[in-house]
């Protein structure tokens, strides 16, 4: 299992992640980052905030919850917007929307509709990128999605250095992308 | 807007295809609710289908699945959204 998680991106995946963390209790300490308030425009808020919490830094909310779920985990919050590297002692998870930037994540994942891509492969600079989610938030995928990259994260997994997407309309799994032993990409599997 | 510039996996697909001959093939694209069943002739008349539809996405990349019941080839198309 990972030591020292640092959580880039508190929207709907860092949120519900950090929220299994705390609950699993295998971490001791969890850093989260993010800029960003709940909305104050919307009656819905994202998956995990509500309307009440509108006009509050996400980071706050989650920090509280946690703290709720497991009074004895460590939090640590940095209310900022990464956008290049951070230290390196942390194990990091970059959960942002737009991860044009190369902040050295170890793993980056996407949840947009039934499809989660997690990707532990080594960063390839890449140009600007489409990130608006196209489809809409449904509970019980990001329930299944977030005890996917709990189980990627407790079997390490990411260890593999691939990209792959978790359809989260069945059980099965592709791998995209694969890194080989001198860093470059090779073939694509499916799994079940 | 992102032009498409990749189809992820579309590689093992054509190392797969000679495998898909006599069998019916269908592509979709869930998250826009298309559907349509297309001829196999040949893997560069199914390449173009897939970039047709891929291209209806904003998004730079897009990854594909396919999985057979034995006789339809299912192939599905998603757009890798956010750079993950």
């Amino acid at each position: 299992m990972i030591n020292k998680p640092a959580i880039i991106g508190c929207g709907t995946v860092g949120a519900a992640l950090s929220f299994k963390l705390a609950e699993s209790k295998t971490v001791s300490d969890l850093k989260i980052y993010d800029f960003d308030c709940v909305s104050e425009f919307s009656n819905k808020p994202s998956y995990p905030f509500l309307a009440e919490e509108s006009g509050i830094h996400k980071i706050e909310i989650v920090k509280f919850n946690c703290r709720f779920i497991n009074p004895s985990i460590r939090i640590l919050t940095y209310r900022e917007k990464v956008t290049k590297p951070i230290e390196s002692q942390s194990f990091v998870i970059d959960c942002r929307d737009c991860k044009s930037s190369n902040i050295n994540s170890n793993i980056r994942i996407s949840l947009d509709g039934h499809m989660l891509y997690i990707d532990s492969m080594s960063y390839e600079k890449s140009e600007f990128d489409y990130h608006r989610y196209i489809s809409p938030r449904n509970p019980q995928y990001i329930e299944r999605a977030t005890n996917i990259i709990m189980n990627y994260l407790l079997d390490d997994i990411y260890m593999k250095k691939d990209f792959r997407f978790y359809d989260l309309r069945s059980d099965e799994f592709h791998i995209l992308k694969q890194e080989d032993f001198y860093g470059g990409t090779a073939r694509s599997v499916k799994h079940r | 807007m992102v032009a498409l510039q990749e189809v992820l996996n579309i590689d093992k697909l054509e190392n797969d295809f000679d495998s898909f001959k006599n069998k019916r093939f269908k592509i979709e694209v869930p998250a826009l609710h298309i559907e349509r069943q297309v001829e196999l002739t040949n893997f560069d008349k199914l390449r173009k289908d897939i970039f047709e539809l891929s291209k209806q996405f904003p998004h730079r990349r897009v990854a594909l699945t396919y999985k057979t019941n034995g006789e339809m080839i299912l192939l599905e198309i998603h757009p890798v959204t956010g750079a993950a």
